[in-house]
């Protein structure tokens, strides 16, 4: 079990591209968010919907470039599983979450009520009238159904071990993610929250009933959930926390970014509508940034230049700030580092006036 | 209840749009095939997939021209039951279809085992291992559910008579069909079986009886309550029109005395004109009801209906080779076409 002889085996991706085997309601989503950001949206590549078929899957891989990508899928394991030899699976790293089963269906109960007006749900005349008789409607040890067609713990962690996948608790997704980001030469972002589902705590709808419920139908789930957070804990225990990027948030004070002496000059990274909202709320603080850098094209955008990355020197990076208004957060980083850019903050969220703040 | 006071009572669609509440596995796809044979594809909505949306429901039908139209959907009653007012029984016929549960459960089984690979159905993590496996995953008294959220029988029934819907339990829903057809004046189609994921004649063990038995004991009430108000009502009742004859096979057509005409010019036509000319049964001509004069397919006229002589039609036999049979047929019948044939299906296996 070398992968979890060690901390740093636990986390160590090898430096290949993650493939992210994504259970129904274990983070993946926000998992998602997290991946794209560090390489952006073109080198990660999602079998969800209608792209989850594993034909297609088998198509891309002969495609270049496959192997260079992170891939993110709600294809089961049990599905995946007969084709993994028709890939080199030895070319990704593997990640998958567990999630203690009465959070898990906690979660998916409040999730999929939101989602009744879906065909998907109005089709199977699911039973939301209490997390009793949603729990009853589902199947039993989904999670481990996902990863092993007998739904049995023993089975799936013997699937799991054997490809060397790093299965991640859910709690420990946020140190799993940090380091995702260390290894690649980067500072982790804040906590970024792609699905808000989760934001009260599971106590509220869980009756002693709901308990003991969930307690026999998901019996398995539990032990597989137990078994890697047995193995993880120690592993984790006492991590501290990297730093993580300067990011604006809801109560940041945006007349610290007024041009001075500290700050150099200020500037917007990107170009696209996030980075004109940005400017938008910059200007609604009385803010006004020198202009926008981007990676690909120069011009003017709401009256400011666009400046091409490539086209400025390491003295013009050395005086700037710049606001990362890009999706790509990890490019965009390694361009404004690589130049010595004295200050970068992650501006993403905030420029996309993100809702999460309000919950 | 005057439904369900008399045969006529329960089939009368009072010559309004029919909309079809489809719950899930109760062969709504086969009446869905009906309906377009009767109708024409373009008469009738359906609101499935992304198109299953109320909003996008209302929206076509404040559309003068679009509420003449049939319909169906998967949408349950819960969600349509605020807009009753706008679209209730003064507008549509409402009609579903009520099925046995271990039938039905045997059917969804049978159906989603054989999805697998579609991410609908990985979605919801389903166990097929076993029937067993599979009822204990899925949601209790699902049929009652659809139409009233407390997934009871008797608030169920209270929403549908509400509705004044017609409530068909399985059996009878060929006699139901067959009435719509005759009420049209059209005669009845053959069988059609466009799901075919009920055919296993796979035992159900005593387990999973006893199981279904338990989740679906309102879905049962529901099912036995409609059956024996329905049973008696049509005990003994024929549709006023005999089926159509339908082709099988080219050699139904001997003796091959007046002239034969295939109606429908697409492909489907003409893959059945190429099929009874290798069989030799020589077609005479295409009918088409907006053939141009002097037109020619595969070297042989195509005429309108309109064209043939009052006196050629009593010898003519006319193959119907196109989906909207119901209009065809009312055509062949008000000209007093001898022999009127449904080949739709024969002609749809003759393509390549």
């Amino acid at each position: 079990m070398p992968r979890y002889s060690d901390l740093t085996s636990y986390l160590d991706t090898g430096g290949k591209p993650v493939f992210f085997v994504h259970c129904v309601k274990t983070a993946g989503t926000s998992l998602n968010g997290y991946l794209t950001r560090l390489d952006g949206r073109s080198r990660i590549s999602t079998y969800y919907i209608d792209r989850q078929y594993t034909d297609l899957l088998l198509a891309e891989a002969a495609q270049p470039g496959f192997y260079e990508n992170h891939h993110a899928t709600h294809l089961p394991f049990s599905v995946l599983a007969p084709v993994l030899d028709r890939l080199d699976s030895s070319r990704f790293h593997w990640l998958v979450c567990v999630r203690d089963p009465v959070a898990r269906q906690v979660s998916h109960y409040r999730f999929l009520k939101k989602m009744q007006d879906l065909p998907l749900i109005q089709n199977n005349c699911i039973d939301f009238s209490s997390l009793e008789a949603f729990t009853d409607s589902m199947p039993r040890n989904s999670q481990c159904r996902f990863y092993h067609p007998s739904g049995r713990a023993d089975d799936a962690i013997a699937f799991l071990d054997g490809l060397g996948v790093q299965v991640v608790p859910v709690e420990f997704m946020r140190a799993v993610i940090d380091s995702l980001y260390t290894q690649r030469g980067l500072p982790p972002l804040r906590e970024i929250r792609a699905n808000r589902t989760d934001q009260e705590p599971p106590a509220r709808d869980l009756s002693p009933a709901a308990a003991t419920l969930i307690a026999e139908r998901f019996a398995e789930d539990d032990r597989l959930y137990q078994t890697y957070h047995g193995r993880v804990a120690p592993l984790m225990a006492g991590l501290a926390a990297p730093t993580p990027v300067e990011t604006l948030g809801p109560d940041s004070d945006l007349s610290l970014l007024r041009p001075s002496a500290a700050s150099g000059n200020l500037y917007i990274f990107g170009s696209s509508g996030v980075a004109e909202k940005l400017l938008a709320r910059l200007r609604a603080a009385g803010v006004e940034p020198a202009g926008f850098i981007d990676s690909q094209r120069r011009g003017t955008l709401a009256g400011l230049a666009v400046r091409q990355a490539s086209q400025l020197d390491s003295a013009q990076w050395r005086a700037f700030t710049i606001l990362v208004a890009a999706e790509a957060f990890g490019p965009v980083h390694r361009i404004a580092s690589a130049h010595g850019c004295r200050r970068i903050i992650d501006a993403f969220d905030f420029a996309l006036q993100a809702e999460v703040w309000r919950v | 209840m005057p439904r369900h006071r008399d045969a006529a009572g329960f089939l009368s669609t009072g010559e309004k749009p029919l909309y079809l509440l489809h719950c899930l596995k109760t062969a709504g796809t086969s009446l869905i095939s009906y309906f377009i044979r009767l109708y024409g594809r373009g008469n009738c909505r359906f609101h499935y997939g992304e198109a299953q949306s109320v909003p996008l429901l209302l929206q076509s039908l404040a559309n003068p021209v679009e509420r003449h139209r049939h319909r169906a959907s998967h949408l349950p009653l819960a969600y349509l039951a605020p807009f009753l007012k706008q679209i209730g029984p003064d507008h549509f016929h409402w009609m579903t279809c009520v099925r046995d549960p271990l039938a039905r459960q045997f059917s969804l089984y049978q159906y989603l085992h054989g999805r697998q690979d579609r991410w609908g159905v990985q979605a919801q993590g389903l166990d097929f291992s076993s029937l067993e496996s599979f009822i204990d995953g899925t949601p209790r008294n699902s049929q009652c559910r659809f139409f009233h959220a407390s997934g009871t029988a008797e608030a169920a029934l209270e929403a549908l008579d509400r509705l004044d819907a017609q409530v068909i339990p399985l059996p009878f829903l060929g006699l139901v069909i067959d009435a719509i057809y005759t009420e049209a004046g059209v005669a009845p189609l053959a069988p059609i079986r466009a799901n075919t994921s009920n055919n296993g004649d796979t035992p159900v063990s005593d387990t999973a009886r006893a199981m279904i038995a338990e989740r679906f004991q309102q879905d049962q009430l529901l099912y036995d309550t409609c059956y024996q108000r329905v049973a008696p009502l049509l005990a003994g009742f024929q549709p006023a029109l005999a089926p159509v004859e339908t082709l099988v096979g080219p050699e139904q057509l001997l003796p091959g005395t007046g002239p034969l005409y295939i109606f429908g010019t697409s492909a489907v036509g003409q893959s059945l004109c190429a099929r009874l000319d290798q069989a030799g049964f020589p077609v005479t001509g295409f009918l088409d009801s907006r053939a141009s004069l002097g037109q020619h397919l595969l070297g042989r006229p195509v005429l309108r209906p309109s064209a043939l002589a009052a006196t050629d039609w009593p010898h003519a036999t006319v193959l119907i080779a196109a989906e909207t049979y119901g209009p065809l047929y009312r055509t062949l019948a008000t000209h007093g076409c001898g022999r009127i044939i449904d080949a739709f299906d024969f002609a749809l296996q003759t393509m390549p």
